[in-house]
């Protein structure tokens, strides 16, 4: 009886199916093709859903699409209803596929299981890594779901494909058009890549980046490392052209199943193979054999290396760089906000009230030319321009770095900015040596000395002098003296910082020159220049962020002396207020020279 | 007291006379000079942690790069990284997103019942919570006259909505053809919003964007048109599988739903906070179940008694809809396996189905 009452069910079900459904044809989406169909598990704790997304069978949107439901689970558990419990799906099972000429053809994944036994995932390796995840599978589940989910074709577009078929069906009747789409999609799917970069990256992250499977088996954190690499930073601010795990792993028309390990000869990863596989068609083709040296996997606290030294120097650096101009910097913006002020800073004040309201020596207040503040204007531009193009790379795993660099409009045009403002910056650099040059022959010739006697007496030069004026500047900001020591047109920080720009350009210009050319670097240096001038330009990028946009915005552009914006680059003037707490000496230089008497200024 | 006079006198000498304008300018500029103190000691202070992190400790994988998983070891269901070109699948066939939530649901809002209140323990608890997905509880646990009318209620604003969009626009498609057919720019302002409130509902359903997409840039008439109109008649059912955004409720119950609702959650809310096995918590239990039926009405009430218990065609289906819906031969199989039987697919059918292509 129970037995009529589903023939005719099923024949009223299939008579009543849409047509979408008739690849479907054991029926089964006619009940698990509804949303919610879902129960939840023995213990409670789970959810078992079976409903089925219908689009996947009747668009085609996957390769397992063209399945009948029994040739996954066996037909003797899933024909009897209620359904008899379900055995896990064995992916080495023998399928039957209609192919393009409607002959049905035998498939199976076992070719794939053949090569995988002989890899360096084989079935024990992936057992024990899921356990230690958690048994992510359950038990006695294929093997394949530690890497796979449910396959689905990568389409681009729904419109354009239907406008493709559209013309097929000019000829073609509905069911050939069936198939074609199929094919469509077959083919379309293995002309893009199946996975992302990133996305290669966070499936073997799964367990490479898994701190008890790496302990299990005595592996490093591959992931981070490559994350922290160059490759991995490309990859997570989206280029789909920079190298993943598999492009290396598993080598160019290598299949990933059969990976080894890198110890092993034939793996594109070990000693003997590395550069050729670095220089794979379409990765770096011209690059010379010393690329793979360069680190793909970069850990500098684990590398106790070249690579860790440098780092050390450098935080080293900017311990005794930065740290002193923070402490100078928090320190006078304490004593502002306590009130307390210099001495002399009152008769300062009154002094450049009286030189501003004269026209000779207003003139004279201009500290910048606007020859001067164009250059600055440069330099301000292009080093902006280096910082959001270049520390959304630096920074690549923070969510700001992905955000900044999509409304730049993607990482390569980030990074043809971050290359363009750099040669800009270092033409910029250069032609300010120039200037300085030809400013210092001018004084030279003016004053009756030599070259560098003129070049020591410009006003942003650095001396011995100004390191003894900066300790007594901090011994009064750390209230050891009363008196506070009065700068001229420049205060020694400036000086510094001025200073600092002629190192920082020379650093970041020549490593940024040596990555930008990554081919001829390698063919001309060993590969880990690369990989030390990647260091040096993040470090050195680092430390200049931190003085210009920390101590440079809070102690000259920002300062509350010049509320709201210093209008220094702008006109070139100075505020009256910093004219009397910052530049003294200068008050008093050019009182002198417009020939105003004044006290002698302090020491 | 004098030196505390003396105190003042000075602090006011040291700020002058006294000047609105003056005093408010500087406790603005110190109080801006200690804003920007502060935010240079904590980048000067998160700028040395960075950099001593990254020589004394070891690279670690970011955490957006490590799959979380559940108690159970499963992948959780996790959004697509920036980038990926589809959506992530937690599970074989069922692409993530498939889930429908019901907020105005005072039987698993306060927690007592499960989101999926129908366990293993019942038979076909899959069907029954599949129509969770649109059905109030009460639809087939109250106590209702029969034959039963019954309206939407929303299932994300718990008030009482029109028929929803899926069966609006089943209805144009079927009762309007001749319009669409001779007078296509009258029905298509209507067919395209009915689509939009169908998306979204079913924003993750790229087949129907695509289709809706093919008749919002197309001339209305036009051949790419008819074709766009005509695949959503054929394609429709696929893209109205019980994701209403909605859900019926006996009409007897609608009027005052929220109020229900609101004073049901108070009921769960004091009973969950009475300790267990009291007399009092038993005595709050038995108002909020007052009226409903432990034992549901089967599947055969609704779609295979005459009459049948729910007015599908009242509630918006269409005519030919309702009937097949009120007489299903499925159903009756179910309610079968429901008391206990059970029924074989046979192959037959499927060979028969086979040789028909």
């Amino acid at each position: 009886m129970y037995r009529w009452c589903g023939i005719l069910a099923l024949l009223w079900l299939i008579a009543a199916a849409p047509r979408a459904l008739a690849a479907d044809i054991e029926g089964c989406l006619n009940c698990h093709q509804f949303e919610g169909l879902s129960r939840p598990g023995t213990t409670g704790k789970a959810v078992h859903s079976f409903s089925i997304d219908p689009d996947y069978y009747s668009r085609d949107l996957g390769p397992h699409a063209r399945l009948k439901c029994s040739d996954c689970h066996p037909r003797g558990e899933v024909e009897v209803f209620p359904h008899k419990p379900i055995t896990p799906v064995d992916c080495m099972r023998s399928c039957h596929l209609t192919s393009p000429n409607r002959a049905e053809a035998t498939f199976s994944h076992k070719s794939v299981g053949t090569l995988l036994a002989g890899s360096v995932h084989k079935g024990a390796t992936l057992r024990r890594s899921t356990q230690l995840l958690g048994a992510a599978n359950a038990a006695g589940q294929s093997q394949c779901l530690a890497c796979h989910a449910e396959p689905l074709f990568r389409l681009d577009d729904h419109t354009t494909e239907d406008a493709s078929l559209q013309r097929c069906a000019a000829c073609h009747d509905q069911d050939a058009l069936g198939t074609t789409r199929a094919e469509l999609h077959h083919v379309q799917a293995r002309t893009v890549r199946p996975r992302t970069s990133l996305e290669v990256v966070q499936l073997c992250g799964t367990c490479h980046g898994n701190a008890a499977v790496n302990s299990a088996f005595n592996l490093p954190d591959s992931t981070a490392s490559y994350l922290a690499s160059f490759h991995g930073k490309a990859a997570m601010l989206g280029s789909q052209n920079t190298a993943d795990c598999l492009h290396c792993h598993a080598g160019l028309g290598q299949n990933v199943h059969g990976m080894q390990k890198a110890l092993d000869g034939a793996s594109p990863t070990s000693l003997i193979r590395t550069p050729d596989t670095c220089r794979t068609a379409g990765c770096h083709e011209t690059a010379g054999a010393h690329l793979s040296a360069a680190a793909v996997h970069l850990d500098v606290a684990s590398t106790r290396g070249i690579e860790f030294i440098i780092a050390c120097l450098f935080v080293a650096m900017v311990a005794f760089t930065f740290g002193p101009s923070l402490l100078l910097t928090a320190l006078k913006l304490l004593h502002y906000i306590l009130g307390r002020r210099a001495p002399h800073e009152a008769k300062h004040a009154q002094l450049a009230r009286v030189l501003n309201a004269h026209p000779r020596a207003r003139e004279k207040l201009v500290r910048f030319t606007p020859h001067q503040r164009a250059q600055h204007w440069l330099l301000a531009v292009t080093f902006t321009l280096l910082c959001l193009t270049g520390f959304p790379m630096k920074f690549a795993d923070q969510h700001w770095a992905a955000w900044l660099i999509a409304r730049i409009g993607g990482l390569s045009v980030a990074r043809t900015i971050h290359h363009f403002a750099g040669v800009l910056l270092i033409c910029g650099f250069f032609y300010h040596i120039l200037y300085v040059i030809l400013l210092a022959r001018r004084a030279g010739r003016d004053l009756g000395v030599g070259f560098f006697k003129a070049l020591s007496s410009q006003s942003m030069s650095v001396g011995l002098a100004d390191l003894k004026h900066m300790n007594k500047l901090l011994e009064y900001y750390l209230f050891l003296r009363k008196d506070k020591p009065v700068n001229g047109k420049f205060s020694p920080e400036q000086k510094f910082e001025y200073l600092g720009v002629f190192w920082g350009v020379f650093v970041l210009g020549s490593t940024g020159l040596l990555l930008w050319a990554t081919e001829w670097t390698s063919r001309q240096f060993p590969g880990r220049t690369l990989t030390l001038a990647a260091l040096l330009h993040t470090f050195e990028a680092f430390l200049a962020l931190l003085h210009i946009g920390i101590v440079h915005l809070a102690t000259v552009i920002f300062s509350p002396h010049a509320l709201p914006v210093s209008r220094g680059m702008f006109t070139g003037e100075t505020s009256e207020t910093q004219l009397a707490h910052d530049h003294g000496k200068m008050l008093h230089e050019v009182a002198a020279q417009v020939g105003i008497a004044t006290e002698a200024p302090h020491a | 007291m004098r030196r505390f006079l003396q105190r003042v006198r000075r602090f006011k000498r040291s700020i002058g006379p006294l000047n609105f304008f003056a005093l408010t300018r500087t406790v603005v500029a110190r109080g801006y000079a200690a804003i920007l103190m502060l935010i240079l000691c904590y980048a000067g202070f998160r700028a040395s942690k960075y950099l001593y992190s990254l020589v004394a400790t070891p690279a670690q994988t970011p955490a957006q790069f490590v799959h979380p998983r559940d108690s159970q070891g499963q992948f959780a269901n996790v959004a697509p990284l920036a980038g990926s070109s589809h959506d992530r699948t937690t599970e074989y066939h069922l692409p993530a997103g498939r889930t429908i939530s019901d907020v105005y649901n005072s039987c698993t809002i306060a927690g007592c019942h499960n989101v999926l209140p129908h366990s293993s323990k019942m038979k076909l608890p899959a069907f029954a919570n599949m129509h969770g997905a649109f059905l109030d509880c009460l639809t087939c646990h109250a106590q209702v006259a029969k034959p039963m009318n019954a309206i939407w209620v929303s299932r994300q604003t718990g008030q009482v909505v029109e028929v929803p969009a899926v069966l609006t626009l089943d209805k144009l498609l079927h009762d309007r053809k001749d319009t669409i057919r001779e007078h296509p720019e009258l029905v298509h302002r209507e067919l395209l919003s009915l689509g939009q409130q169908i998306l979204k509902i079913r924003d993750t359903d790229r087949g129907l964007q695509a289709i809706l997409f093919q008749i919002e840039t197309a001339q209305p008439g036009s051949p790419v048109w008819r074709g766009g109109v005509t695949r959503l008649s054929e394609e429709f059912s696929r893209h109205a599988t019980f994701d209403y955004g909605a859900k019926l409720i006996p009409t007897s119950r609608a009027a005052d739903y929220l109020q229900q609702y609101r004073a049901t959650e108070k009921l769960a809310r004091s009973y969950l906070f009475t300790s267990s096995g009291n007399e009092p918590r038993r005595n709050q239990n038995d108002p909020i179940h007052r009226g409903l039926l432990a034992q549901a009405t089967g599947c055969a009430a609704c779609h295979a008694d005459a009459p049948g218990q729910l007015n599908f065609e009242a509630a918006g289906y269409l005519p030919g809809r309702a009937k097949a819906l009120g007489d299903l031969q499925l159903a009756r199989v179910l309610e079968k396996v429901r008391l206990g039987g059970t029924f074989r697919l046979p192959t037959l059918v499927e060979e028969t189905h086979a040789n028909t292509k």
